[in-house]
């Protein structure tokens, strides 16, 4: 573990990483891609507060 | 008759101010002292402000003598988390990087909290920046559990929780980007609420991930954090996120009880073993509610394990990108936990990051048809392990914290990616005589049920009031 912390990685926030943080990083990137398949062209991130607001409590009188 | 002060829940000491039977200055005084000294030695303390805490308590006595309230929390002194800045004062943030940095304006939550007549004391340690579920931090070192010195307080809202259970102060405001709230309010014996995305302003609190941060109250009862979140919910206009959706009563429906409602008991899908005792305290908590006239389903979440990537990958990008230049110029002066949680992000592409937060709205909507059609809450462990001692858990960096903390946040970050109202409340003592936490979950903005189940909880095991040892050495 020792000798692989000091292996660092160039990343394309201009900031080095030991390589497990870069292997880290792809391996959740993977799952990401995978959850994602099939995610509309049209969504995008503002849509979040917008199915908030869709989702919320019917009869809170909010 | 200090002790018998600190004893009070938020809402008998608020109560009591505003009747006149305690003085806010007598108070103060009390909140001051305590944390002045067992709360040093919890490790919770990082500043105390009694000159000013002392003249404004002065002055709501004065105030009141006249019959004039400044709102629900008149007089009543608290502590936060070194995060909520105060214009002119210092706010560390756990840091040595931001050590000396002085705020340029005060937080909303404390504007609000000010407005009702709340007294502000000081500040309470943190997880540096915020960045941590155990509550480590060798800056300040870390703070100790009010329950068991040699355990974990959780973070990152580390030395509230511990404040707050020691019977130093009534309540207090955490942040929750990932389990800040919750897990030490479930350590730490509390009531601890992260509300829906939206509901609370973060303008003049330390970012973490500004997509994920939430804050919220934490307290000994779920009337308190009623009150508190009462007095701080509501749209901001120097917070775009915030909503413009009115606010409600929250304490109207807590007597309500939970007959009728139905409850979701999310039992797979969680990608993790729940700890046996900890499932028996939950299960049993669930079958009291059930006796008083919910219905109960037993049922599988899903991609709770893909949710918990993504939110990772999100918060490390973007508190990476906050801190890209500390990380640049002064990486020493970081402690290893955190720089070990964020490094991953500084790898993730630009396209990968704006994937994950187009993903969030169809998640959340997937979400919420397939749970709120058939349920009214979600109800699970808050935490599935038990709380671990501090010194098990100090390993530094290395990947075994690592995996430590994303145990500890597992049923956790979910409910952050999907901005939902999430509450955690003790039901029971686990195989060392620590809290246990039961998390119920609602349909975005619906804190009031939430809050009214909560309560139903708390009514069968009774709310939680600090030990006299938690005083003792005061």
């Amino acid at each position: 573990m020792a000798g692989e912390d000091k292996q660092q990685v160039a990343t394309p926030a201009g900031i080095d990483v030991p390589a497990s943080a870069a292997a880290t990083c792809a391996q959740l990137v993977a799952i990401l891609r995978d959850a994602c398949t099939g995610i509309p062209m049209e969504a995008e991130p503002g849509d979040f507060l917008v199915a908030l607001d869709r989702n919320a409590q019917p009869e809170s009188g909010r | 008759m200090s002790s018998d002060i600190l004893a009070l829940s938020l809402d008998e000491l608020a109560h009591a101010i505003r009747s006149g039977k305690i003085g806010s200055v007598e108070a103060t005084r009390a909140v001051i002292a305590a944390l002045d000294g067992r709360g040093r030695a919890l490790n919770a303390t990082a500043l105390l402000w009694p000159e000013r805490a002392l003249e404004l308590a002065a002055a709501c006595d004065a105030e009141r003598a006249k019959g004039r309230l400044r709102g629900a929390l008149h007089g009543v002194p608290m502590a936060h988390k070194d995060m909520f800045y105060r214009e002119g004062q210092v706010a560390g943030q756990g840091s040595r990087i931001r050590g000396t940095y002085v705020a340029s304006r005060t937080a909303a939550v404390l504007q609000r909290l000010d407005l009702v007549g709340a007294i502000d004391v000081g500040r309470l340690n943190m997880v540096e920046f915020a960045l941590g579920v155990t509550g480590h931090n060798n800056h300040t070192d870390t703070p100790k559990n009010a329950h068991d010195l040699e355990r974990i307080t959780g973070g990152s809202t580390s030395g509230g929780s511990t404040a707050v259970a020691a019977g130093l102060i009534p309540a207090t405001l955490g942040s929750d980007t990932g389990g800040s709230i919750r897990i030490p309010a479930s350590f730490c014996g509390l009531v601890g609420l992260k509300p829906t995305y939206g509901l609370v302003s973060r303008a003049g609190a330390m970012p973490l991930s500004f997509s994920l941060d939430h804050i919220g109250p934490l307290a000994r009862t779920t009337r308190d954090v009623a009150t508190m979140l009462q007095a701080i919910a509501g749209h901001d206009p120097d917070d775009t996120t915030t909503s413009r959706r009115p606010v409600p009563a929250y304490h109207a429906g807590l007597e309500r009880g939970v007959r009728g409602l139905r409850l979701f008991h999310a039992t797979g899908g969680l990608g993790c073993t729940v700890d046996p005792v900890i499932d028996l305290a939950v299960r049993d908590a669930i079958a009291r509610l059930g006796q008083e006239g919910a219905t109960i389903a037993e049922g599988s979440l899903d991609k709770v394990e893909a949710i918990n990537a993504i939110r990772r990958l999100v918060l490390m990008a973007e508190c990476g990108s906050v801190h890209r230049d500390h990380v640049a110029e002064r990486r020493s002066d970081f402690v290893p936990q955190t720089l070990a949680r964020m490094e991953p992000g500084f790898a993730l592409s630009a396209v990968d990051y704006l994937l994950a937060q187009r993903s969030r709205g169809p998640a959340l909507d997937a979400f919420c048809a397939a749970i709120f059609s058939k349920a009214d809450l979600v109800v699970l462990p808050t935490c599935p392990v038990q709380t671990p001692r501090i010194v098990d858990t100090d390993t530094g960096g290395d990947a075994r914290f690592v995996e430590t903390a994303n145990a500890i946040g597992q049923l956790i970050g979910v409910f952050n990616w999907l901005g939902l109202p999430a509450i955690s409340v003790p039901v029971g003592l686990d195989s060392n005589n620590m809290p246990i936490g039961l998390q119920i979950v609602g349909r975005p903005f619906a804190e009031a049920l939430v809050l009214q189940a909560a309560a139903a909880v708390e009514r069968s095991h009774g709310p939680y009031r600090p030990k006299v040892f938690a005083m003792a050495e005061a």
